[in-house]
């Protein structure tokens, strides 16, 4: 690459004595006069003075120079100047390039050799730049004159406002549901006491109404892309879901909201509801449903019982509402009160607290209290659809899935074996649990539906499924249940003696028999480790046998059976040995004598994750017995339908997404297809084969789409630790000396009961989804399947009003952790004091609503205390504080105000006159430190110095208000989003601390209020109104010029292998056929590319090539400065 | 079996015997090793802060350097101990303090590589055995027991130095009580001065500054207390004497209580070494006969 030599001139600057005190500027010229490379070489004292850029301007003139070096401070001063004054007479300013001999050489020795040598070998390297750079010409781009405020606190609000009035179009965006920000949470303001609502919703009723202003609240940022004047930003609007048309902010919804979380606007003081609108003057006036994913109890029930919704819904006194909501999912509430195995409160995240909500007893509540309060049955459900559906078997399963299909108005024949319904629940368990009348409750109300009942109809020998078909069934259900003993396969078990655990259960539950006289006085030996095994023990114990025995092979860890049903049985006076394995059951010609016994001890785990147990060898035992029951497990008899396919277990085999048989139209669920398993998996059954009969029978023989998986909701540790410990109600129940006769042992839960337990949860999801503000919303508004939207904005600016938050108190061990109730910080005692507070304005304390007597305040509260928290000073809290105390005066007569200072800073208008009154008014200022914050009986103790006395002071207050560091609200991954730097503490830097302190050096991102550092209401609307004015001002010109340093593409090198489109990091390049549909190049989009050189490093042919940074300057001006 | 270089130090052999017996008892039913240094001389008693002290940093240095021949992990009990090996080793090896360092080991025997790491028993019960299988040893359960968990200042302070536990609120011992099953009371003072320095020539203050913490403690619903540090223990023990209140708490080193619950014989306990006779509570919660 050959070009024109450049006609060259340099210009060294004195700078004072900042260069030439170092630099020997005389022998600079001297050396740098003996280049070829260079026509003139001048020094000026001050060459950014008007005489300096002269002298420039005359010597290009007189010379005729082409390219010039200004051999001077950093370029980020004075590189502007230097290229206008070359450019007023003719020379292209991107000739013109500065060599720092200041920040980098002069500055840094006061070695005067070495920097003089040091300065002439980066002036002859930059020498070599000119001489290859080209003339460039600046881009230009279009601006869209469109602005983002980010936050709509009074700082966002004042700067969107002021935009908007200069006629641009302005989106405010806000996180939360209104706009306000933390002003709308204060009481007063200082100096002046000004109401502070009083003063800030006049300018948001402003931005409502304002024609240029769009409001986006609740929304955040997904991504920004693009460069100042061509931001594209992608808005993340989170639903509410409530459509914000037709919302009229009635409340309506609120009110019959059961939930009640903290109100966060209140910090915490008092509480709101799921669905709820912050404050009454909130702008947008439309309320908010908060949801965090599903409850985890929810999220655990098989059959997807609404276990939160209920459990709030009692809270609230709504028990109809509450078990309408439960027989949404369920139409057995009584009966899965009291025998559910709840898989919903092993999943509790109170539990983590310390013990699972008894989300079963609440369930049992409500039915008991429907039944007693004059139950209404639902009317006959009007038959709207022809088809009939016949279901084969009366259990839990197959009343379900009538009750689901009834409910659709499709008609339903049930086909039961036995004279009554209830399956299993009525054969299987024993009355002292689950007592008739229960069973009767759920049953009754499932047949008001309108359900057709065929008692003693059993399949194979009254009917076959044939014969449903043919007459005229559409569809069958079969739900047969799980109703073999299965046998222990060892010697003597056909003794007369030896009972099967569901014949034993089914005679006695069904009085079939009277087994009293078998059973009383003798001893009984049950041998298994299920529910049934533990049932049957009782019951033997209830028909007043002498002893009943339980042998079990593993150990009481492994045993299936309930825990809480292994406690109950064991204080009922059941035995239960444990690793006992039967061998055979002995029998003395007749009848059963004993049983030998073998000890086991447990091995490796199987494929259930049990231990499996291992014969002890040598270690036979015979124990006596009179009866025997063994409750191994239970099998479905499948030999009902032998057309019907099996598993290898022989239960039926079905297609697990719909339920159906091998056979079209034929669905089954329950026992029959799982084996012996739960109540709540039956019932699950019945009502997936409900929803899968209905979509077969509309010819839709698809996968039933199952709701998408939703986050579980949980808490963080920190946050569990933040609960207060309250124990589970205990179910009352009958005293073990009354268990001799089959009364039920749980009493069930009273009222207060209820109302005190269902109180316990968590509401872990907040919004409970029982959908009771849906019912009572007039115009409609509510939608619970909402889901969040985004938008694509083009704006030309965007301004960052993110403000601050206050220090967490758990971050202030010494303080009490945030763990003292009577320890508020600074902007909770703001709502205290404030009329439309968790108190209404009067002053009380948050532990018992006490009017406090004496209140300390304690000053610098994380702030100024760089070993613990903030090293810097927080700049409002001497003010509000002194505020704070004045209006507690002003309230409270006779009250006390105490107020711990290390320096009261009162710099502003107004500002040490307020102090002096607070003085005045006879708030007692003590100079010093607090140390320890505790609590003693109802009183805190406050232990300070009064470094004044030089004395340690301890003071008993009832109130102490901490006031607590400001700390940035943005997040670190917020400023990585945008690309903006923060200072160590997280505020956004400003480009210079003095004097541009509302921009950032990312271009066009500007700075409005407490985001950039601590500040009070004053100072932040006066600099929101400054971003405001910077904005306005690179909105004035329809076009922006962009620097021509920008990447090109060499495109006869160039082969196209994309590797520059990879780390291009402002996707500026993208991939063309050229013209001869062959060769593929890289293109580069001109306006996108802020020149970093990437690509140019990453190039392996170097085709990629950075204008005036091209690889042969690069090359001669490193070769220049390594220069011996 | 896993062996730790022990330093017991001076009280541990004269006044409290049973912080250190009970300690090794323990450790033993736990398979670890606490291998006393072959020599050891006194830990330095308090750490000096005054930089040129050189003398006074020897006396830890040594047992440092000592420990190696065992291992580079060096257990200790002694709240007093602990406070100033750790500190001893921070300072040597503190930034900017290379010239202090090079003075300090010319007036050693041999070269000192700053690699012994000072840990409490309470650290290899926690992190090195773990509380679970600790839990799993426990052959009395303390179940029923109200313990105050009272650390003191040395354990904990400078935490930027000792880095142990939360100085503000320590919990390191509370959970070690939780797995023994007995049931940690929580209060204000755990870390608060016991007063124990200003025992000899201020005694009223040291009868104060112990009168604060029992009266919290007692308040919190406890019915014994548990401490690491000797001067502690004896402090609040003995100045119960002096008090206008009868408080009536035993004050326990945590090892005999550790010691009880792990099934280490009575007579080793060394009961009978306490101003307040901690027996009757024993035997009343049905551990001791």
């Amino acid at each position: 690459m050959s070009i024109e030599k450049k006609r060259i001139g340099v210009f060294v600057c004195h700078c004072g004595i900042n260069i030439g005190g170092t630099v020997n500027v005389p022998e600079v010229v001297n050396q740098l006069k003996k280049s070829t490379d260079v026509i003139a070489v001048l020094d000026h004292q001050y060459c950014c003075s008007d005489p300096g850029q002269n002298l420039i301007k005359e010597t290009i003139k007189k010379e005729k120079l082409d390219g010039v070096v200004v051999a001077c401070c950093s370029p980020t001063l004075h590189e502007n100047t230097f290229r206008k004054a070359v450019a007023s007479v003719g020379v292209n300013p991107y000739n013109c390039e500065i060599a720092n001999i200041r920040e980098q050489c002069s500055w840094v020795t006061e070695d005067k050799q070495k920097a003089t040598e040091k300065a002439i070998r980066i002036i002859k390297t930059i020498i070599k730049k000119v001489q290859y750079d080209e003339p460039l010409q600046p881009l230009q781009v279009p601006v869209t004159r469109k602005a983002l405020v980010i936050g709509a606190g009074v700082a966002g609000i004042q700067a969107a406002l002021d935009i908007a009035n200069a006629g641009y179009q302005v989106y405010l965006l806000e996180k939360n549901p209104s706009i306000g920000g933390h002003m709308s949470q204060l009481s007063e303001t200082f100096p002046t006491l000004d109401c502070s609502q009083c003063i800030l919703t006049p300018k948001m009723v402003e931005v409502k109404q304002h024609p240029n202003i769009t409001l986006l609240t609740y929304s955040e940022i997904d991504s920004v892309a693009g460069y100042i004047g061509n931001f594209k930003v992608k808005i993340r609007k989170k639903t509410r879901y409530v459509l914000p048309i037709k919302c009229n902010g009635c409340g309506d919804c609120a009110n019959v909201c059961p939930v009640l979380v903290g109100n966060e606007f209140d910090g915490n003081l008092s509480q709101r509801h799921a669905i709820y609108r912050p404050f009454p003057q909130a702008i947008p006036n439309i309320f908010t449903i908060e949801k965090k994913g599903i409850s985890p109890c929810r999220n655990a029930c098989p059959a997807g019982v609404n276990a939160h919704g209920y459990i709030a819904l009692i809270s609230a006194g709504k028990y109809q509402e509450a078990i309408d909501l439960e027989r949404q999912a369920n139409p057995f509430p009584s009966v899965c009160g009291r025998v559910c195995n709840h898989p919903c409160e092993g999943d509790c995240n109170r539990k983590n607290v310390d013990r699972p909500i008894a989300i079963a007893s609440l369930k049992r509540f409500i039915a008991d209290y429907e039944l007693k309060n004059g139950r209404k049955l639902p009317p006959p459900v009007e038959k709207v659809k022809l088809d009939k559906i016949a279901i084969i078997g009366g259990g839990p399963a197959g009343l379900t899935c009538a009750y689901f299909l009834a409910k659709k108005g499709f008609q339903v024949s049930i086909f039961e074996s036995l004279s009554e319904l209830g399956g299993m629940l009525i054969t299987g368990i024993p009355e002292f649990r689950l007592p008739r009348p229960a069973i009767k409750a759920d049953i009754e109300y499932i047949l008001a539906l309108g359900i057709d009942v065929n008692l003693n109809k059993t399949l194979g020998v009254d009917f076959t499924i044939d014969d449903l078909f043919t007459n005229g069934y559409k569809a069958v259900f079969i739900g047969t249940g799980a109703h073999k003993s299965l046998r222990l396969n060892i010697p003597g078990e056909e003794l007369p003696g030896v009972y099967p655990v569901l014949q034993f259960l089914k005679e006695v539950n069904l009085k079939i028999k009277d087994l009293q006289p078998l059973i009383s006085g003798k001893r009984v030996v049950t041998i298994g480790g299920g529910n049934a095994a533990l049932d049957a023990a009782r019951t033997a114990l209830r028909l007043g046998c002498k002893e009943s025995v339980i042998l079990y092979r593993r150990s009481r860890r492994e045993m299936p059976a309930n825990e809480w049903e292994i406690e109950e049985a064991e204080k009922e006076g059941v035995k239960i040995e444990y690793l006992t394995a039967p061998v055979s059951i002995i029998g003395d010609n007749s009848r059963v004598v004993g049983i030998e016994c073998q000890r086991m001890e447990l091995g490796l785990p199987d494929a259930t994750g049990r231990r499996t147990p291992i014969p002890i060898p040598n270690s036979e035992f015979v124990i006596n017995a009179d009866i025997v029951i063994p409750a191994v497990s239970q099998a479905p008899d499948t030999t009902l339908f032998p057309e019907l396919e099996k598993t290898r277990w022989g239960s039926l085999l079905v297609n697990p997404d719909n339920l159906m048989t091998s056979r079209e139209g034929v669905f089954a669920g329950g026992d029959v297809v799982s084996g012996p398993a739960t109540v709540i998996e039956a019932i699950a059954a019945g009502k997936k084969a409900a929803e899968s009969i209905e979509m077969y029978l509309k010819g839709d023989n698809q996968q039933i789409t199952r709701p998408t998986n939703r986050e579980i909701a949980k808490f963080s540790e920190k946050e569990y630790a933040k609960f207060i410990k309250q124990d589970r109600v205990a179910m009352p129940k009958i005293p073990t000396s009354e268990r001799v006769s089959f009364k039920e042992v749980e009493l069930g839960y009273s009222e207060a009961d209820a109302r005190k337990e269902a109180a316990r949860c968590l509401n872990c999801s907040v919004c409970c989804e029982c959908l009771e503000c849906v019912k009572v919303c007039q115009p409609n508004a509510i939608d619970h399947n909402l889901t969040d939207e985004f938008e694509e904005l083009e704006v030309g600016a965007i301004v960052l009003a993110t403000g601050y938050e206050l220090l967490n108190k758990e971050k202030l061990g010494s303080y009490g952790f945030g763990k003292l109730k009577n320890v508020v910080d600074g902007l909770q005692f703001e709502r205290i004091l404030s009329a439309s507070g968790p108190f209404m304005g009067e002053v009380r304390r948050p532990s018992d609503g006490k009017v406090p007597k004496r209140v300390v305040f304690v000053q610098c509260a994380g702030s100024r205390d760089p070993e613990n928290a903030m090293a810097y000073c927080s700049k409002i809290c001497c003010m509000y504080t002194a505020k704070q105390a004045i209006l507690y005066k002003h309230r409270v007569h006779d009250g006390e105000a105490i107020i711990f200072y290390i320096d009261v800073r009162t710099g502003g208008k107004g500002f040490e006159e307020f102090y002096k009154r607070a003085t005045d008014e006879g708030i007692l200022y003590i100079r010093g430190k607090v140390s320890k914050i505790f609590e003693k009986g109802d009183k805190v103790i406050v232990w300070g110095a009064d470094t004044i006395s030089g004395k340690k002071v301890e003071v008993e207050a009832d109130l102490v208000v901490l006031a607590t560091a400001m700390v940035p609200a943005a997040s670190k991954e917020f400023a990585q989003l945008l690309k903006i730097t923060q200072d160590e503490y997280g505020w956004f830097t400003e480009a210079h601390p003095k004097l541009r302190p509302v921009e950032t050096l990312a271009g066009g991102f500007f700075l409005a209020g407490a985001c950039q550092g601590p500040k009070d209401i004053p100072e932040a609307v006066a600099q929101s109104s400054g971003a405001a004015s910077k904005v306005i001002a690179l909105f004035s010109s329809e076009t922006l010029e962009h620097t021509p340093i920008i990447a090109g593409v060499n495109e006869d090198l160039c082969s196209g292998c994309a590797v520059c489109i990879d780390v291009c990091p402002y996707q500026a390049r993208e991939l063309q056929v050229l013209e001869d549909g062959k060769k593929k190049t890289v293109k580069v989009i001109e306006v996108l590319c802020e020149g970093c050189g990437a690509c140019s490093s990453a190039c392996p042919v170097g085709a990629a090539q950075q204008k005036n940074f091209q690889d042969k300057q690069i090359q001669d001006m490193v070769k220049s400065a390594l220069e011996k | 079996m896993k062996s730790f270089a022990y330093y017991p130090g001076c009280t541990l052999y004269t006044k409290s015997r049973n912080l250190d017996i009970c300690a090794r008892e323990s450790a033993k039913i736990l398979g670890v090793e606490l291998k006393e240094l072959e020599t050891w001389n006194c830990c330095g008693a308090i750490f000096s802060t005054v930089q040129d002290d050189i003398a006074n940093q020897i006396a830890p240095i040594r047992n440092l350097k000592e420990a190696q021949k065992i291992s580079n992990e060096l257990v200790t009990l002694c709240a007093a101990c602990y406070n100033v090996l750790k500190r001893s080793n921070y300072y040597l090896y503190k930034e900017g303090n290379e010239i202090y360092r090079r003075r300090l080991i010319n007036y050693l025997d041999e070269e000192y590589d700053g690699e012994t790491k000072v840990l409490h028993f309470l650290e290899i019960l926690k992190n090195q055995i773990g509380y679970n299988a600790v839990k799993s040893h426990v052959k009395k359960s303390l179940n029923g027991l109200k313990v105050a968990c009272y650390y003191g200042c040395l354990m904990l302070r400078p935490s930027a130095e000792i880095n142990f536990d939360d100085p503000d609120n320590p919990m390191i011992m509370d959970e070690l009580f939780l797995a023994l099953g007995a049931d940690a009371v929580q209060f204000p003072f755990k870390s608060e001065c016991c007063g124990g320095y200003v025992l000899v020539n201020r005694p009223e203050v040291a009868t104060k500054c112990a009168e604060i913490i029992l009266e919290s403690i007692i308040n919190a619903g406890a019915e014994c207390v548990v401490t690491t540090c000797p001067l502690c223990q004896y402090n609040i023990d003995n100045q119960q004497k002096y008090m206008a209140k009868q408080f009536n708490l035993p004050i326990f080193y945590f090892t005999q209580l550790l010691g009880l619950s792990l099934g280490v014989e009575e007579k080793l306990l060394n009961l009978d070494n306490h101003y307040i006779n901690p027996k009757l509570l024993l035997k009343q919660k049905g551990l001791i006969i």
